[in-house]
């Protein structure tokens, strides 16, 4: 940055900021200032302006973060927190263009870049004026990586990293494609009805962790309209979440054993107590005994009988003791256990005696078709709507787009497919036999397929292909949906070694899972199970797979 | 049955044309129809060109592929035909968004749209481009400018004059290709024989007056010499940017 601009610190209330004041004869460019001033941008510091004796201020909000030079000063950055500095960056980088911010205003020097400290989370100046210069984003890792900020690790990730650093052109989107393969999953992550895989969890941690800062879809200058269509607010995703940090310590090894013990029902520590109290009691009693000449005559001389006879009963003592502390206890807390198990084991297996006893209830049809008979009520959408079943081009695949690797395009780490866990869904009902009637699976049993119902019948689209595209378009896309609403390519359907994803091709009516309110983003696969709903505008499909 | 002429003119000053037009006329299912648009690109150099010229030729596609078929299938109501029309602006201008990120450039374009079927117009405008109307001798402006100047004027803090000499008569608040959620103003209604429609960028309609405009544009004789009357009268010398007419006439 610019040296002849002075900066200060000033505190108002329970807020930071940094002051920037501009000389006279800076060149600020109005419209960047009233896009910074007005306007949420996600990373970038609000700003707010003064204008005292004609010289232009800027209050940059930097409560409740820490200088990055700050912050490495201390200590080397982690992976995951420089992944969380590059994804910040980039953010901003990306949100500056779509505000027709010129992206070499974002100040790159880590003794103006704060970050939320924590998670390392950055937060920028952007400068509004003509020709700021200064570092880019590339130029700031190489900086850190030079400068040893960043804690080595066994693996490639630095190569990678700079290999992506030195590629020509360098691109901010291919760095982030690079390094998100890297990054730790975060073992606390809850999972919730829709995921994101690439670009999706960004989004997430950074809203999540914006503190004292209302999220709210920005506004693109104050003359532009909002179109009514739902909000592109991103979903709850794949939070990142707080990062707890597991130090295990060897001086609490006892207490985590203890602990993990207790989990079973016997503490040791109580057991140690347990046995250990009687002993002082023994003691006490033993010494008063001989201190009252309980063990000797008249003539001071040892009785052995009282003596061994006190030896017996203490041994006796001692093993109760013993026993009733660490042996009984422990078996009775384990026995307390299997007999809830077999006591609720029981239950269940008279449970099971009872209903298979009763005459048993028609076998209700799958709940996506039953869905779709009951809103069977038909909007006129549903009645105009119809589709058929059209091929796309025929390119060749090196010609065609979607020939390509579909991972490559979106980004899905293998590491990250194959660690996936889904709740392993209870299809039980489908398999019960039963002598009711069935609806037949035909060549769809196992095979991943979308269901349309449409005037009173249900079609299905197979998604056996890696990639499958619906949209209105018919030589566009694989399955055509005649609804005005319908982008040309609206969707594209991926499975991938079974899973199923939906990445909405930026239409302008949305994509929709499970009715949510709220569209998912453009771009992005989104993973399925069986039974979500998949509604492309307002024509909602069901999916029926079989959940990995 | 509707016939046209138009005009893209470089004007006198500038080096490049950034402005685009499109004019297609015909029949749809049986039904007489014709689109037609006028883009004004900007971003300098070809960047506008670039824009605008995106416009005409996915418009273009969509004339023959989209519409029809959507016609085809039953799809004719007002609402259906704005939807596909806000369909293919939005399309538009996310393809001119990608492009324009991936070469780290910045272009836009005006969009106005006049699509004419059977006895109907629908009208999407971005941007300061205009459409005008002239009926029975009458000349009126259909669209509204989406420009800071003229969001000012509407709002009384400045006059109609003032708008016009204003530097901030050029600056947008919205066009194509430049804002993630482009907010177009649509405009129906119901068109008269003998009705016509002059499409023009702010090329022409800034050098000529309104009345001088309805006063060509409806005078008899070939729709294709007006629209060159038109960019004619604007003195020699002095049409300091691109200028695109296009008149329609419903026969």
């Amino acid at each position: 940055m610019n040296s002849e601009f002075n900066t200060a610190y000033e505190n108002m209330g329970a807020s930071s900021y940094l002051r920037i004041d501009f000389p006279e004869d800076t060149c600020i460019v109005d419209y960047e200032v009233g896009m910074i001033v007005s306007n949420d941008i996600k990373n970038l510091l609000k700003a707010s302006k003064q204008v005292i004796n004609g010289k232009t201020a800027l209050y940059y909000n930097i409560s409740s973060k820490v200088k990055l030079s700050q912050l490495i000063g201390h200590k080397q950055l982690k992976r995951n927190e420089l992944i969380s500095l590059i994804k910040g960056a980039v953010k901003a980088l990306n949100e500056a263009e779509e505000y027709q911010l010129p992206k070499e205003n974002i100040v790159m020097d880590p003794e103006l870049i704060y970050v939320i400290p924590s998670s390392v989370e950055p937060y920028f100046i952007y400068l509004p004026i003509d020709g700021s210069g200064g570092k880019d984003l590339k130029e700031l890792i190489l900086e850190l990586i030079m400068g040893n900020k960043i804690e080595m690790s066994s693996d490639n990730f630095i190569q990678v990293l700079l290999e992506a650093l030195n590629s020509d052109p360098f691109s901010e989107d291919r760095l982030l494609g690079c390094i998100n393969r890297y990054a730790v999953p975060d073992k606390n992550a809850q999972g919730s009805e829709t995921h994101t895989i690439g670009k999706g969890p960004e989004i997430e941690s950074i809203e999540s962790m914006i503190p004292r800062q209302t999220i709210s879809e920005s506004v693109k200058g104050e003359t532009v309209e909002r179109p009514q269509k739902k909000e592109l607010k991103p979903q709850r995703e794949l939070p990142m979440g707080k990062k707890k940090k597991v130090k295990p310590e060897k001086n609490r090894k006892t207490n985590t054993d203890d602990k993990a013990e207790s989990a079973e029902g016997f503490d040791k520590e109580k057991a140690r107590k347990k046995f250990l109290l009687p002993q002082a009691f023994i003691m006490v009693m033993a010494a008063a005994m001989i201190s009252f000449g309980a063990f000797t005559d008249a003539a001071g001389n040892i009785i052995i009988n009282n003596v061994l006879g006190m030896v017996f009963v203490l041994l006796l003592i001692e093993v109760v003791i013993y026993r009733e502390a660490f042996v009984n206890t422990k078996q009775s807390k384990s026995e307390k256990h299997k007999d809830k198990g077999e006591r609720k084991k029981n239950k269940k297996d008279k449970a099971e005696l009872m209903t298979s006893q009763r005459k048993k209830p028609p076998v209700p049809l799958k709940e996506g078709l039953q869905t779709k008979t009951e809103g069977n009520i038909s909007t006129k959408e549903d009645e105009l709507s119809y589709h058929k079943k059209i091929g796309r081009d025929t390119k060749p695949d090196d010609e065609n787009e979607h020939g390509r690797d579909i991972a490559v395009r979106y980004n899905i780490p293998d590491e990250l497919l194959a660690n996936e866990t889904v709740n392993a869904k209870n299809t039980t009902d489908d398999s019960e036999i039963t002598e009711e009637t069935m609806l037949w699976e035909g060549a769809f049993e196992d095979s991943a397929y979308l269901e349309i119902f449409v005037n009173g019948t249900v079609e299905r689209i197979p998604l056996d292909k890696e990639s499958t595209l619906i949209g209105r378009l018919g030589n566009k896309v694989d399955y055509t949906v005649q609804n005005p609403k319908i982008g040309k390519i609206h969707a594209e359907f991926i499975n991938r070694n079974g899973r199923i994803y939906v990445v909405d091709q930026n239409s302008k009516n949305g994509t929709y899972i499970n009715r949510s309110s709220q569209r998912i983003n453009s771009n992005t696969p989104y993973p399925l199970k069986d039974k979500d709903l998949i509604s492309l505008a307002d024509t909602e499909f069901t999916l029926r797979c079989t959940d990995l | 049955m509707y016939v046209y002429g138009a005009i893209c003119d470089i004007g006198d000053r500038r080096k490049e044309n950034q402005d685009s037009i499109l004019h297609l006329s015909g029949k749809l299912l049986d039904t007489d129809a014709g689109l037609f648009i006028v883009a004004d690109g900007m971003g300098g150099m070809d960047k506008g060109a670039f824009a605008s010229k995106s416009i005409t030729d996915w418009f273009l596609s969509w004339w023959k592929e989209d519409l029809p078929q959507m016609l085809g299938a039953g799809f004719d109501s007002k609402d259906d035909i704005f939807e596909l029309l806000e369909q293919e602006i939005w399309d538009i201008n996310n393809f001119i968004l990608d492009c324009s990120k991936r070469q780290n450039i910045r272009c836009g374009s005006t969009l106005s749209l006049l699509l004419l079927l059977g006895n109907a117009y629908y009208i999407e405008n971005l941007g300061d481009s205009r459409i005008y109307l002239l009926r029975d001798k009458s000349i009126s402006c259909l669209t509204e400018d989406q420009s800071v100047a003229a969001k000012m004027m509407r709002e009384g803090q400045l006059n109609e004059a003032e708008a016009l000499s204003s530097g901030l008569k050029n600056k947008l608040t919205m066009c194509m290709g430049m804002f993630e959620f482009p907010k177009s103003l649509r405009y129906f209604g119901k068109v008269e024989e003998g009705d016509t429609f002059i499409i023009c960028s702010d090329g022409l309609y800034g050098r000529i007056s309104s009345e001088d405009m309805a006063l060509i544009a409806g005078e008899e004789g070939e729709l294709q010499i007006k629209a060159q009357k038109l960019r004619q009268s604007i003195p020699k010398g002095s049409c300091d940017d691109n200028a695109s007419v296009i008149l329609v006439r419903n026969k």
